[in-house]
This record gives structure tokens, sequence and C-alpha cells, in this order.
């Protein structure tokens, strides 16, 4: 898993619940690589799953909403780190189509190692789409989050609808649906 | 903060530098290791880069060079190409094409539309559909061969072919294609089209020899010129065709022919005539040229001439006929220019002209020879067909000859023309002088025997007249002596002289008739005439003679007889007459049979025939073969026991063919004789035709009348004198026998008679008659006599009693029995005519037919009315 993805995770851990806690789950992980990341590096996704847990137990926030958060803060860090990505794109389903066609070509470009999921996007003809998450890892949540994030970057009224997927979290699929505009 | 607060922060922080060093130390190795990849990646990219652009630089001079020489080997091989791409719709033409399209490089757009104007309007659609056959039917490439007309006219012909570029789907995606000019082979290929055609059709035959003079060619018209196979000829074949050349002159031929192929002989300008054997034997004459080939060949060119050569010899043949002919001709043929000047003189010319050289008439003139009263004449002659053209004309010419001969000349002169000009005359003539004496002499004899004609005929005239007037004197003083009372012994001597004085007239009348038809001047009469009146008037004249035979004599008539037919009754009554008298003559017992049947009754034909049949003595075969030639009788010595001229039969046959018909004779020696003829007359007009049983008199009236007259002894056949006693008659004779035989007759009828002996004679009695207020109730006219003969008389009789209109009667007595006497007569005014030697009974009843009209017998009305309706 790309080294970002831990950076941008302790950053957050340790702006929301301290540097302290922050240490506290990183020591208590026990993790193989100290819990030093650097954001051009790759390290196991295990790791962070360890991480994960170890937060939900010492804040006691259950662990899908974790996962769901980090993957709505990770979406704005995103927006703030590659502003290239963002260029030309208007809507929310535009941005959910370049993941696969564009953004992760350009990412293998940079990691030709890199493990990314599948982020596939159906269309339908009501103006609604059908999101499909597919992975080696098991963070169908943080994708969950990260699709959250996106449509309130875009500030469109979209409602997400988990509507099947695997229990490991390796596979998801939603219903988005465009909401009427609020007058 | 408590320590243990404190502390235990300080180890965190720690904890947490330590881990934000560690992550940048690694950060630091993976930059670095990822930089050094960059680099060297950056290296391998520059390195790749310096090749690849060294190789853009290679490929690119390399394809200018090769589009440098394809652009050359189009120049060269002068053609073009172009591509097309379907995406981009653009045409690429090389520099080559536009020069074969007619452009300059880049002066157009390449397009369709460049082309289609450039092509032969006929080539357009061709041009199109060829393509879209292509593009439509999926084929790989097509080809055409497009006809251009270059701007300035010049035709180009081209050979595209055209290659169509598709993707894996079939699709079109573009198209290439090479044009190349093919103009010269195109030309090339229709002149030698031509060629072979124009070998192939001209009548003249080519021939191709080779240095060894093996022919390698020959045109196939040498099938028609020599009969052979155009392979039979090839190689040897020609040198073995007979010809009429020696081998040895064929040898030279042969070297020529090698020598003239390898070029070392100049071939020669004059061809010469060669004779050759066609297949079938016959001799072809060639004209035979030559001219050198390309490599070791030489062309002979051989032209038919045979026709012209037969042509040529005929003409020669006929030439030297024609000398020969002209050379040895019996006339004198000569030519001369258009001015008349001899040219030309053959030997005959020359000898009877008296020419001992050609110096002695070249130059000269025919004219100069004419003889000069006659030269002004056949000079205009001649110029008149000089300026006429006229073929040909014939004129006979007195002619001086050099040597000083008068000779007459028959000249035939033919003008003879080159193109419509006239260039000269030729003349052929002939020596006349033998025959223009002869026919001098001739004209002479004709002259002269002309008149001894005219004299003779003058003779017979006058001997007829002078003959018949003594014998009429005669004849009419017997019968008026019998009539006077004599002994026996004088009665007997008186009817001898009578009898005799009859045959003599009779065969006076027979000689006369004879010569008359023998000089062809019989002429028959056309007359309207009852048949059955003349066969009874013929039967009457016999009946005597039978009588005293104690004949029975027999008429048998059908009842289809007209009344009356057109034709000569004296003719008919003279060859009934003449069969009936030998009938009675040569018969002893028995009868005498007439029989007339019609044979045919046509519209305006009726032919009958007459039999008169006998008992009598019979004629031989060879007798009747004899019968009907002149001076002939049946046996000489029947002359002797019969009398007679010899003459009646032929007469008798010349009369019936003169009547249209013929005669004929049945007999057996002793058994009796049947002579029958038929003749044709000619029917009456329809509205005038009466059959016999109409007829006012039937025929068994004429029969019985006949019948009765017949059995009158002859004194008795005077009729008496009616109403006309001492009636005054005119008689005008001049002969003092023949004044007193008819005055004797005429007061022997009671009249009284007054006598003048000629024309003026007559004319002033009758005036002074007139003057006294009496008239003559007829008038006797003689028709030859001096002062004024008959004819002028009556004319000028009639004349005088114009204004009074007063007609007296006027019969003729005429001794010229020749034919035409009536019609003068009639002509000149008069009424009737009698024949000399005047017969008692014809002068009686011809008297009576004028005097009293009332008792005169219908026949006679009729003759004559119908004579003068239908005498011609």
């Amino acid at each position: 898993m790309k080294g970002m993805v831990f950076t941008e995770f302790i950053e957050m851990v340790e702006q929301t619940f301290g540097v302290d806690v922050a240490d506290d789950i990183i020591t208590k992980s026990d993790l193989p690589s100290g819990g030093a990341y650097t954001a051009v590096g790759s390290y196991d996704h295990r790791e962070m799953l360890s991480m994960v847990v170890a937060l939900s137990a010492q804040t006691g926030v259950p662990l899908p909403d974790l996962t769901r958060a980090f993957g709505r803060y990770l979406f704005g860090r995103f927006s703030t780190l590659y502003p290239a990505f963002f260029e030309g794109v208007t809507s929310a389903f535009d941005m959910l189509q370049r993941i696969d066609g564009y953004i992760h070509v350009e990412v293998r470009k940079l990691y030709p190692d890199a493990e990314l999921p599948r982020i596939s996007v159906d269309l339908a003809a009501d103006g609604g789409a059908r999101l499909t998450y597919r992975s080696v890892r098991p963070f169908a949540g943080v994708a969950e989050g990260l699709i959250m994030g996106c449509i309130q970057h875009f500030g469109e009224n979209i409602t997400l609808q988990r509507d099947a997927g695997a229990e490991d979290g390796t596979h998801a699929e939603w219903v988005l649906t465009r909401m009427p505009q609020p007058a | 903060m408590t320590d243990i607060d404190l502390n235990q922060h300080i180890a965190l922080l720690n904890r947490r530098l330590e881990r934000e060093r560690k992550a940048r130390k690694e950060a630091e190795m993976l930059l670095e290791s990822k930089s050094l990849a960059l680099y060297r990646a950056n290296t391998a990219l520059q390195q790749l880069a310096e090749d690849l652009e060294g190789r853009v630089r290679d490929r690119t001079a390399e394809l200018q060079d090769r589009e440098r020489l394809l652009d050359e080997a189009q120049r060269i091989g002068q053609f073009g190409h172009w591509r097309w791409e379907s995406e981009s719709n653009a045409t690429i033409w090389s520099d080559e094409l536009y020069h074969l399209y007619g452009y300059a490089p880049g002066e157009v757009t390449p397009s369709q539309d460049a082309v289609l104007t450039r092509l032969a309007p006929e080539e357009r659609d061709l041009w199109e559909r060829r393509w879209f056959e292509a593009v439509e039917s999926g084929a790989a490439s097509y080809e055409i061969a497009p006809r251009m007309i270059l701007p300035d006219g010049r035709v180009r012909h081209l050979a595209e072919t055209g290659r169509l570029i598709r993707d894996e789907h079939g699709r079109l995606i573009g198209a290439i294609g090479v044009v190349q000019d093919v103009t010269a082979r195109v030309e090339a290929d229709s002149r030698l089209a031509l060629l072979a055609d124009i070998t192939r059709s001209i009548a003249n035959l080519v021939i191709v020899a080779d240095s060894t003079s093996a022919i390698t060619y020959v045109s196939e018209s040498v099938r028609a010129i020599l009969g052979y196979e155009p392979e039979e000829i090839m190689g040897e074949g020609w040198w073995r065709i007979p010809r009429l050349t020696t081998p040895r002159q064929l040898a030279e031929e042969r070297e020529y022919v090698k020598r003239a192929a390898r070029g070392e002989v100049a071939s020669d300008p004059v061809p010469h005539e060669h004779a050759l054997r066609h297949k079938d034997g016959s001799l072809r004459w060639l004209l035979i040229g030559d001219a050198k080939g390309p490599g070791d060949l030489v062309i002979g060119v051989c032209t038919d001439i045979t026709e012209r050569k037969l042509a040529e010899n005929a003409l020669r043949e006929n030439e030297q006929r024609f000398r020969n002919f002209v050379e040895s001709a019996d006339d004198m043929i000569y030519r001369t220019d258009r001015d008349g000047r001899f040219t030309y003189a053959n030997p005959v010319a020359m000898r009877i002209m008296g020419f001992t050289s050609e110096a002695d008439f070249v130059g000269r003139r025919f004219v100069d020879f004419i003889r000069s009263d006659m030269r002004g004449a056949v000079r205009r002659k001649y110029a008149e067909q000089f300026v006429k053209r006229t073929q040909n004309t014939y004129h006979e010419i007195p002619v001086i000859t050099s040597d000083g001969r008068e000779l007459w000349m028959g000249q035939n002169v033919q003008v003879l023309l080159e193109n419509e000009e006239v260039a000269g005359f030729q003349a052929v003539v002939r020596d006349l002088t033998e025959r223009k004496a002869m026919e001098q002499r001739l004209a002479e004899a004709h002259d002269r025997a002309l008149e001894a004609s005219r004299l003779k005929s003058e003779f017979l005239a006058m001997m007829s007249h002078e003959i018949r007037t003594p014998m009429n004197a005669v004849i009419g003083m017997n019968e008026l002596l019998l009539e006077t009372s004599l002994d026996e012994r004088q009665c007997e001597l008186a009817s001898v002289a009578l009898v005799s004085a009859q045959s003599l007239l009779s065969l006076i009348n027979d000689i006369l008739d004879f010569s008359k038809i023998e000089a062809g001047r019989m002429t028959m009469e056309r007359v309207a005439f009852d048949i059955a009146s003349v066969v009874a008037a013929s039967v009457n004249i016999v009946k005597p003679k039978a009588q005293e035979k104690q004949l029975p004599l027999s008429v048998t008539l059908p009842d289809d007889l007209p009344a009356h037919v057109l034709g000569d009754p004296s003719r008919l009554r003279q060859v009934l007459l003449n069969l009936l008298s030998n009938a009675v003559k040569f018969t002893h017992s028995g009868e005498v049979r007439v029989e007339v049947a019609v044979l045919a009754s046509e519209d305006t034909r009726l032919r009958c025939r007459f039999a008169v049949i006998d008992s009598g003595i019979g004629l031989s075969e060879s007798a009747q073969r004899r019968l009907f030639q002149p001076f002939v009788q049946a046996d000489g010595s029947i002359t002797r026991r019969y009398g007679g001229s010899g003459l009646g039969l032929a007469i008798s046959r010349k009369l019936v063919e003169l009547m249209g018909g013929e005669i004929g004779v049945e007999s057996q020696a002793g058994a009796g004789t049947r002579f029958f003829f038929e003749v044709v007359f000619e029917q009456m007009p329809a509205h005038l035709r009466v059959s016999r049983a109409e007829a006012a008199m039937p025929f068994q009236m004429a029969a019985a009348e006949a019948q009765e007259e017949a059995a009158q002894p002859a004194a008795a056949e005077l009729p008496a004198p009616s109403i006309a006693i001492g009636a005054p008659v005119l008689l005008v004779e001049d002969n003092p026998a023949n004044q007193r035989l008819t005055t004797l007759q005429l007061k022997k009828m009671g009249y009284s008679v007054d006598l003048a002996g000629n024309g003026i004679q007559a004319l002033d009695m009758l005036r002074k008659r007139s003057h006294a207020g009496g008239a003559y109730r007829l008038v006797l006219m003689d028709c030859q006599m001096p002062e004024m003969d008959g004819f002028t008389a009556t004319r000028e009789i009639r004349k005088f009693e114009a204004p009074s209109g007063v007609r007296t009667p006027i019969i003729a007595m005429t001794a010229n029995a020749m034919r035409g006497d009536r019609e003068a007569c009639i002509e000149a005014g008069m009424d009737d005519y009698i024949s000399k030697p005047v017969r008692l009974k014809a002068l009686t009843e011809a008297v009576q037919r004028w005097m009293t009209t009332s008792v005169a017998p219908a026949s006679a009305i009729d003759e004559a009315a119908w004579r003068d309706l239908w005498v011609r």
C-alpha cells in the first residue's frame, strides 16, 4: 500500500485524536515498519488494518465509521495535494470515472509495482450510477468514504446506497442516486 | 505537566522523531534509487533519441534519393503514378504523370476532373465506369487504356494499371496507379496493322527474300495471282514455279536476289517482266521491282500485268492484221491530217494515184487531184463533214491521177476524232472507173429497153385497136350478111367466115389477156353483181353448142347464195365460159353440169366453189399436170381436132388466182372431167345484203328467162323495138367500116342515125340540133378519134349541156380493152360502155337500157347503180 495513505492516516489521527493517540496505536500495533512511513514508500496494508483496529479500540469509535471518515479525509487531501487531477473535472461522476481510466494509469507510471483497486462506474439512464469496487485489500469502507468525499467536494446532492459486497471488504457496490437540487 | 508526564511526552516526541528520521532516510534512499533509475532511463532515452534522429535523417535522404530515382525512371520510361487516400480523399500525382496528362507539374490539383478534361470525350464514361466497377466488385486491380487529347491537339495513348488498397474489413482505404505513355507503341501497332492490311488487300504480290534467296515472306495475293498457298512459296518454293526463263537466267536472277539482299547491288529502279506459270498451267506476266529491305532482306513487289500483256499482244496482232489487210486491200486506203494532207497511203493508193514514192503524196491533198470542175463541190462537202463531224460520208468523185488518167472514185471518208477534236480523215476509196463505164452502158441499155418496151406497149395497143377494128367490121358484116337472103352455099360460106372471124377474135383476146396478166397489168374490178346471173349468162352462151350436141346443161345453185357480192363479174364469166366451152367441146355424149357451192360466208368475205362437170373424153394424169400451163393442150392432137389457143386454162388459172382462189381438175381419161375453182368475193355492206331468196328476181326466174332466151332461134334474139322508133341517135366514129356496121345495126333497131367522124363534128352537130330545139336521145361515142377524141368530146358535151340541165346518155364504144378504160369513160361523163367489136346483141342491150329504162332488166339497173356507188 502506498506510503502516502499511511502518512495521511497518521496525520489524520494526530489531528483528530492527538499525537499521543497516534503514538499509542503505533506502539500497540507492533508494526514491522515501526510506524516510520514516507509518502514515496510502500507498506504492507495489514499495518493499516492493525492501526485502524487499534484506533477503534482506543477511541471506541466503530471500525466502519473510522474507515469511512478516513476515506472522506483522504479525498480532501487528494484535492489539496494533486490539483492537476481536478482540472476540467466538473462533477462527481466525472471524477469517479477518471479514477480507473486516468488517475490509476498515471499512478502506475510512477509506481509500476503499485497494486491499485478497480473502480468502475456504470451511468444509469435516470442520471444515477452504479459504482463497483474490487481490490485485493479489504478497504471498501475507505472507498465509500472517498466516494462521499468526492460528492461532498463537488457539492452535489447525491445519495449513496451500499448495495452488495463481500464481507471482507474487498468487493462492494453502491447505487448513487441524484437527488433533486434544493431550491 | 508532571515530570513523569513530561518524560513520557519527551519519550513520545523522541519516538516520533525517530520515526520521522527513519521515514526521511527511507524516503531519501528511495528517491535516490528512483533518481538514479531516472537518470539511467534518461541517458538511454537520449541515446535513443540521437539514434532515431540519425536514422530519420538517413532514411529521409534515402527516400529523397529513391524519389529522385523514381522521378527520373518515370521520365525515362514515360510513366507516372498516382496515389489516393480514402480518408483524406487526397490524390498525389508524380511529376511525370502531370506531363502525361498534359499539365506542368503542380499546374492543377490532382483530381478526376483534371483527368476527364484531358480524356477523349468518348473515353470518359469508360474511364469512370472501370474505376467504379473495380471498387464495387472488390477487385484488387484494374487496367484501362485511355486516349487523351492534349491541349495542342496531339493524341496520347496511355496504359493505366490501378491497384486498390483495402483494410482487413475489405473497406477501400486507398489506391495507387501506374500510367504509361504507349502512344508510340499504339501508333506503331496501328501502322503495322495498316501495313499488314495493305499487304493483304493490294492486288500486288509482295515477296521478301533473304541473302540466300530463300523467301521469308509472301503476301496472300499469291493465291489469287499464281494459285499457290503462301506456304508453298516460302523458302525455295518460289524458285520452283515453272516459268519462261532459262535455267541460266534463273540462276542469274537468284544471284541478283542474294546480292540485293546483302545490299551489294543497288536495286534496279526499272521493274522487269517475268512470265510465270499459274498453278493451273496458264501463263502469268508479272512486273517485278525490288527494294532493299531491313537487314539482309530484299523486298520484291510483283504486279500482275497478264491482262495488259494479252491486250498488248492482241493489239499487236490486230495491228498486224489490220496492216496486212490495209496493205493487201484491193481498195485504196489513205489517211490525212485535219487539213486533208496525206499522212499515209497504202500500196493500192500509190498504184491507183500513180505515186511512185511517199514524197509524191505526203503533204499534198486529195482534193488537189479532183477534177477541177468538181473540186469546189467536193471541198464544200468535206468542209461540212469537218464541221458537223459526220462519221461517215460517201461520194463518187472524178480524179485526175498524177500521171494524168481520169478515174472515178467511190470514196468513204471517216472523220478521225481525238479527244473530241477532228484529227484527220481516213478514206477507203474504190476505183469506180470500170463500174462507171458499165453504169453508163447499162443506163443506155436501160433507156433503150425502156424505149423498146414503150414501143411494144404502143404497138400492142395499136395492134389491139387495129386488129379489132377490122375484125369488128368483118364479124358485123358477116352477121348482117347472114340476115340477108342467101342461098344455102352462100349461107354456109358466110357462116364459116363468121365463125373463123369469131375464133380469130377470141384468139386475139386470149393473147391480149395473157400478155396483160404476164405483165402484171391485169387488175380486178370491184363492182356489185349477181353470181347467179353471171352463171346463167355463161350457160346461155354455150347452150346453143350443147343443144347442137344434144347435151343437157344443168345448173345447181345453193340457197344461201347472196343476191349480190362485190367482185369482177366479167372475169368470173370469162373463167366459167372457158370451162363450159371446154366441157361442151370435149363432151360428145352424157351431160354438162355447173355446181356452185358456198364454202364460207364470213362477215366481209364469201368463198365460193364453182365446178363444171362433164362426161367427156377426160384427161390423163400427165395431161392434168400440164393443163394450166400456157400454150399447152392435153395433147397436141387436140389442137388439130378441137382448135383453141391453148391459153384458156392458163388465163383462167391466173384470173382465179387474182380473185384470191385456185383452180383444179379431177379427171380420168375417158371418164369425164370435173374442173373446179374457188374464189373469194367481198360481201356487200350489211345494210345492202339480201339473199337470193329475198331478192326481187329469184334465180328460178333468171334461169327460166335464160332458158327461154336460149330456146329462141338466133333471129328471135333481137328484141322488138319499142318506144324508140325513129329516135335520133348520134354515132361518133372515125373508122368508115365501123361507121357503116354500127349505122346498119342501129337502123336495123329502128333508130335514125346521124354520123360524126370525130369529136369536133359531134359537138357541132349536137349544138346545131340543140339550137334547132331538138336533142339526140343517145350518143354512141368512139373513144379514139383524130381531131378530138371521145373523152374530150364527152367533157365538152357535158359542159355545153350543163346550163340547160339536159343530160344526153352517152355510150362509149372502145376497142381499148385495157384496164382503166371504163373509169376513164365514166370520169369523162359517159354513162355506159360497150367493147368493140360491137356485137349486135351487146349494142341492142346497151341502147335499150338507155332508151327505155322502164323495160331494162333489173340486174342491169342494179349493176349500173352499184357501179356508181362502188367504183373507186
